[in-house]
């Protein structure tokens, strides 16, 4: 741990370029000159998972002037070989530091932060433990495979006092933040229902056949805490598509359109007291997860919030906030929409509700690794999201209307969907619950 | 374990103990077919596995329509005197239920009513895919009595397409549609495969699946389509349950002797799965777990089945598919039979992870 480096940072807060003098010895050309930060006094980074969103978010940091990258973590060669071209090129060196097994990185770098993008499978081991070594996290949505995990997650990075983003970016784009702003403020009046279209299920792929694992891939590694299977060609992106590792597109945005759904309702610490609905699961083919599902949650405030798959949705994907004088609508593409587009004109006065403003997702997260402040998408809030989903997910599985304690994290009135809170793990990994 | 105390206590106190008990047949079904007597037999048990229909097959060139509730038309080459034609027409101009199959919609030519009783134009172009195949049938009206509760978009096995629905009259009412696949010979467009017609007082439904004999027939799709439709002809409304397996838009499915396995049928056809093989018979087992009315002695039933099945000679693989459904299902007799499976070689991490939810 880089405990100087930790408090030094928090005591630097506020300090306008950062720009310090001794102890630190300052490269000339990272002095000062055009905003430049010296790298004795940038953030410490690393990545874990370096495929599709993780070199993605590994981008956007190398961006920022104020982070330094050291190194990075992937089950597979190719990615390792990626992401470090990209570190050096930035860097102009061939300073990062390659790693295929994250706990000898954990053990090894002395990180402030690192990035965590991995399949859902991976996240609960793998954050615990990045939590428990202190480290702030950029954590891919969804948070987690099962809602015991998410709930350990959010213990770690409370007990051990770490910055956590997830990433949830609709959250820091203007049209998601005006319309729930509005939503939450009453400008639609009194919302009783919301419907959340997500994206419809992929198309299968039959079995294929065993193959060669590629060279230089750890698939048991990469399997982890799921079952022994043998390879069959499907590894990155594509694991999404497989109960073992994923709950399909329905848990795949969940950390979108449903926590943007929430974030206008106010519901980032609850979740539904209910919940029922129907998937349909596929016969055939090593995909598994549902391709078609429609489910509505209910909350204690009588709210009803349903999630379908986009073409069960009259307005397919997104979120639409219905109240009692109008409807909000809000999707990708900067779609900010009303039943009145008078509503979108509407100030927000000072004494109503300002929902928390970034207008970058990445810097928000540095930001708050410097001021110690909350991300604008922190663990608690993500559970709340990924929990609708994964409670959704169960009352498809189980075929029974469940009745749900948002406090306490357990089904009331049926014993046998709790067991399905939990994701069992092939030893030897464990999750310790009560990290 | 508590829920162990429940299945006691639920057992007792639940005196009503599912069952399906039918209703006598209490309507009439003509079946007028120039086909083979086997497809006459395939659709008079499709008839009647509903338990809604008595139905008689007509195989002569002057059918009585008097006194049915539905007639099912499955002709290819219509050879019916003036007589029985015009006994037809009234027949459905004061309110008679038809069925109209396959390719019975071009059985007729020069007859005007006929081609406004099954809703095709006299111009309609005739013709068929080049090769059965499996193709997609969309539901575009999930609102009709017929197709409401059946997933939208699902797989029809093994049947040609027919064309001739690419030019309706236009007092159809089209439920469903494919794409007339140009591959096959088709000009690409979406045509109707399910429609209704209204003719006088008289209930049309119009099905142009089921035309490769048994391998379509046998679809879920075209049976429960074919009961649902026969009902609503016959009587303006549907009574029957969707079933479990009906087709999704990945995967068909059929049931051999025209009516749903029993559990015991499907428990014999999962235990021979193994990966890359249909696993569709555990698939089944889920559905219908899931399916049920969830009660403790009802998990219990299909844990007994299971634990069975775990002891029996089904591979290792379909052994390690219900491990799964153990896994939230068990009471402490799966506890104890998997407890003694954790060194097994092949069920040891199935039996583990299945503990790991039993036990918390």
């Amino acid at each position: 741990m880089n405990d100087n480096r930790r408090k030094f940072i928090k005591k630097a807060v506020g300090s306008a370029l950062g720009v310090i003098a001794a102890p630190y010895i300052i490269p000339g050309s990272a002095l000062g000159k055009n905003g430049a930060i010296a790298p004795s006094n940038r953030i410490v980074m690393g990545g874990i998972g370096l495929g599709g969103m993780g070199s993605g978010n590994t981008r956007n940091f190398l961006e920022k002037k104020e982070v330094q990258y050291v190194a990075i973590c992937d089950v597979d060669r190719t990615h390792r070989s990626k992401a470090s071209s990209m570190v050096n090129g930035r860097y102009k060196n061939n300073d990062c530091r390659t790693y295929d097994d994250y706990r000898e990185f954990l053990e090894k770098e002395k990180l402030d932060a690192v990035t965590i993008a991995l399949p859902d499978h991976w996240h609960a081991i793998i954050s615990v433990a990045a939590a428990n070594k202190g480290l702030d996290i950029y954590g891919e949505k969804p948070l987690a495979r099962s809602i015991m995990e998410a709930r350990a997650m959010v213990n770690a990075v409370e007990k051990n006092k770490v910055i956590w983003q997830t990433g949830s970016w609709q959250r820091s784009r203007p049209n998601f933040h005006r319309g729930a702003e509005l939503a939450i403020n009453g400008r639609i009046g009194k919302i009783s229902h919301v419907d959340v279209g997500l994206p419809n299920g992929n198309a299968p792929i039959g079995t294929p056949p065993i193959m060669k694992v590629p060279d230089g891939v750890d698939w048991d590694m990469w399997l982890g805490p799921s079952p022994t299977v043998p390879y069959r060609g499907v590894l990155h992106f594509h694991w999404r598509w497989m109960l073992d590792y994923s709950g399909g597109q329905l848990t795949d945005w969940a950390g979108h359109h449903i926590d943007i759904a929430h974030w206008g309702l106010g519901y980032d610490r609850t979740g539904p007291v209910s919940v029922e609905g129907k998937g349909v699961y596929p016969r055939e083919g090593i995909y598994d997860v549902p391709v078609e599902y429609d489910f509505t949650c209910t909350y204690k405030s009588g709210v009803t919030l349903r999630v379908a798959n986009s073409s069960k949705q009259k307005r397919g994907m997104g979120t639409v906030w219905h109240g009692d004088k109008g409807w909000i609508y809000v999707s990708r593409g900067e779609t900010l929409e009303a039943s009145d587009p008078k509503i979108l004109e509407e100030k927000i006065g000072e004494e109503e509700t300002h929902l928390y403003k970034s207008d970058d997702h990445w810097q928000n997260f540095l930001d708050c690794v410097k001021t110690r402040k909350e991300t604008i998408t922190p663990a608690e809030t993500a559970l709340r999201s990924i929990s609708v989903a994964l409670i959704g997910e169960i009352a498809m599985l189980t075929g029974k209307k469940l009745d749900w304690d948002p406090e306490k994290e357990r089904f009331t009135n049926n014993d046998y969907a709790n067991r399905l809170l939990r994701k069992p793990y092939k030893a030897p990994w464990k999750l310790d619950l009560n990290a | 374990m508590k829920i162990l105390k429940n299945i006691f206590f639920l057992a007792i106190a639940s005196t009503l103990i599912f069952s399906q008990c039918k209703e006598p047949a209490s309507l009439n079904a003509l079946v007028v077919t120039d086909q083979s007597s086997e497809s006459g037999n395939d659709i008079k048990a499709i008839l009647e596995n509903t338990g809604l229909f008595d139905t008689e097959i007509e195989n002569g060139a002057s059918p009585d329509f008097a006194g049915y509730d539905v007639v099912v038309l499955n002709i290819e080459k219509g050879s019916w005197d003036d007589d029985t034609k015009e006994a037809f027409s009234s027949y459905v101009k004061n309110g008679g239920g038809v069925v109209v199959l396959s390719n019975t919609g071009e059985a007729f030519s020069g007859w005007a009513d006929y081609q406004k009783i099954v809703g095709l134009t006299s111009d309609n172009t005739t013709g068929k895919s080049k090769e059965a195949y499996t193709y997609k049938v969309a539901n575009v009206n999930t609102s009709h009595p017929i197709t409401k509760g059946l997933n939208t978009s699902w797989l029809h096995n093994d049947d040609y397409m027919l064309y001739s629905a690419g030019s309706t009259t236009g007092d159809v009412e089209v439920l469903s549609t494919a794409v007339a696949d140009s591959i096959q010979g088709g000009n690409g467009k979406s045509l109707p495969v399910l429609f209704t017609v209204k003719f006088g007082e008289g209930r049309v439904f119009h099905s142009t699946l089921g035309n490769n004999s048994s391998n379509s027939m046998k679809c879920v799709g075209f049976i429960t389509t074919l009961q649902r439709g026969a009902e609503w002809a016959a009587t303006g409304v549907v009574s029957q349950e969707v079933p479990l397996d009906f087709p999704t838009f990945v995967s068909t499915h059929t049931w051999p002797d025209f009516k749903p396995l029993t559990l015991d049928e499907i428990f014999k056809k999962a235990s021979t799965y193994e990966i890359g093989k249909s696993r569709k018979y555990l698939a089944d087992i889920s559905e219908r777990i899931r399916n049920s009315d969830g009660k403790p002695d009802t998990y219990a039933m299909y844990e007994s089945k299971i634990l069975e099945f775990l002891h029996s000679e089904a591979t290792v693989d379909s052994k390690k598919y219900l491990c799964k459904e153990l896994s939230w299902i068990g009471s402490d007799a799966s506890v104890n039979a998997l407890s003694k499976l954790v060194n097994d070689k092949d069920l040891s991490e199935a039996a583990s992870y299945a503990l790991q939810r039993l036990r918390l």
